[in-house]
């Protein structure tokens, strides 16, 4: 069976972001207003977090890139009165948006803070609105948004692969964070599958999980920074 | 030989077979034409230990410095210019604008045509962590000589202009410089740009205006 996954190596992120540009553009996802971005509620599905260690002129920084970790184990579907929020047969954690009501218990029970709430409708300018994924529907006001490891790719990537008449490979299926970085820290694929790198890479010494403890069992995995 | 002396024998063999070897011309322009025509050209004897293949000067050491720029040195008496130190702040400067301006261009806004596009000004830094709004970085220390606290708001202020930013600290900071990202504007469309406030100081080798001598200070917004 199919387990999507990502390894993301610490040691190479440079913090440049990318990821976290890309997959705004990927996914359409709306820009708040800047008091409301004060409030924390700017939606960042990629969110690269940064811990600082020293003061000047012994910095030193490391960046946690963050996505949804696409549990096998979710906590935010337990909570989710209505089904909303689902795990399919290949590990990935999605939203429906039509179903939720905005009860936000979702986002209240992801310890990753993963989930991002609408508190109000999308806004687009009209060079904005050209600029838009088709492949990827807008959220209204009031509804949860999350990362999906950019599932629309996995469908077209699928489509292609049966008009082509072979099997998927690795590479036909990347989200855009994976794709965009430019120093290759973000690995993707079938966790299950070894001819994928990530199966390989989960198995290196180095690999970790965010709050393993949680028992959450997260299908993202960190190779933890060698100093 | 890096990969060994039957490596290159077998090497310089192939070369020699396609006619890559051209013994060297007298006149460049035949030698180019032999060159085309082969598609390739190699010199098997090439001696790369010789230094006076590559150096002009008798004791075959090279120039770093090209000699036609010696010469503009020179006659302009600016020989020692560009190792020379920065000129110091004279002492009344000091008091009014008592911290150094670093103006510095952001990797997200690096190309200076995406400084409107919305996904990159809502978070156009990780470090430090900054929605939207303009802003400049000091150290704790210096935020707290000043009496500021993180988020506060404040006009930069030079002897030729000034701008209102939000004052970020930021443990990277060098104490008593104050690093300015430039290309950023206020959502009110509002120009926030360190670089209207450089003084007139310029690099004495190229002529260019000198980013990092301006004297500033910080006053509550």
């Amino acid at each position: 069976m199919t387990r999507w996954g990502m390894i993301i190596d610490l040691d190479l992120c440079t913090g440049c972001g990318a990821c976290e540009v890309a997959c705004k553009s990927e996914n359409n996802i709306a820009t708040v207003a800047p008091d409301q971005a004060e409030m924390g509620r700017a939606i960042s599905w990629m969110k690269v977090q940064s811990e600082l260690e020293g003061e000047f002129p012994d910095t030193g920084v490391l960046f946690t890139p963050r996505p949804c970790m696409h549990c096998d184990n979710p906590p935010c579907i337990k909570v989710c009165p209505v089904g909303a929020t689902y795990i399919n047969d290949e590990g990935i954690v999605g939203q429906i948006y039509p179903r939720c009501i905005g009860c936000r218990y979702c986002a209240n029970a992801c310890p990753y803070t993963a989930k991002y709430f609408n508190w109000y409708g999308p806004e687009w300018s009209p060079s904005e609105r050209r600029h838009l994924n088709p492949d990827v529907s807008t959220r209204p006001k009031g509804v949860i948004e999350k990362c999906t490891f950019c599932h629309h790719r996995l469908q077209k990537a699928r489509e292609n692969a049966r008009v082509d008449r072979r099997e998927l490979r690795e590479e036909d299926y990347q989200p855009a964070c994976a794709e965009i970085c430019p120093t290759g820290a973000i690995t993707f694929g079938d966790l299950d599958d070894h001819t994928h790198r990530v199966a390989e890479l989960k198995e290196d010494p180095r690999a970790m999980r965010l709050m393993e403890d949680l028992g959450t069992r997260p299908k993202v995995y960190y190779l933890a920074s060698r100093e | 030989m890096i990969l060994g002396d039957e490596f290159e024998l077998r090497h310089h063999r192939q070369m020699e077979q396609r006619g890559w070897w051209l013994p060297e011309h007298s006149d460049f322009e035949r030698f180019w034409e032999e060159l085309v025509e082969r598609g390739g050209w190699v010199d098997l004897f090439y001696d790369d230990t010789d230094p006076s293949r590559v150096s002009r000067r008798p004791d075959g050491r090279i120039a770093l410095m090209p000699e036609e720029l010696l010469r503009f040195l020179d006659a302009d008496g600016l020989m020692g210019a560009p190792f020379s130190p920065v000129s110091r702040t004279s002492l009344a400067a000091a008091v009014e604008f008592p911290l150094r301006l670093i103006p510095y261009r952001l990797s997200t806004l690096a190309s200076g045509t995406l400084a409107l596009e919305r996904w990159l000004v809502e978070q156009p830094s990780l470090l430090p962590e900054v929605f939207w709004i303009p802003w400049v970085e000091v150290s704790s220390g210096t935020a707290s000589e000043l009496g500021v606290a993180d988020g506060t708001m404040v006009w930069v202020v030079s002897a030729r202009d000034r701008y209102r930013a939000r004052l970020k600290i930021y443990p990277g900071t060098a104490p008593g410089t104050v690093c300015a990202p430039y290309r950023l504007r206020h959502p009110d469309g509002s120009q926030a740009n360190p670089l209207r406030l450089l003084d007139d100081s310029r690099d004495p080798l190229t002529g260019l205006s000198a980013w990092f001598t301006t004297q500033i200070r910080l006053e509550r917004a």
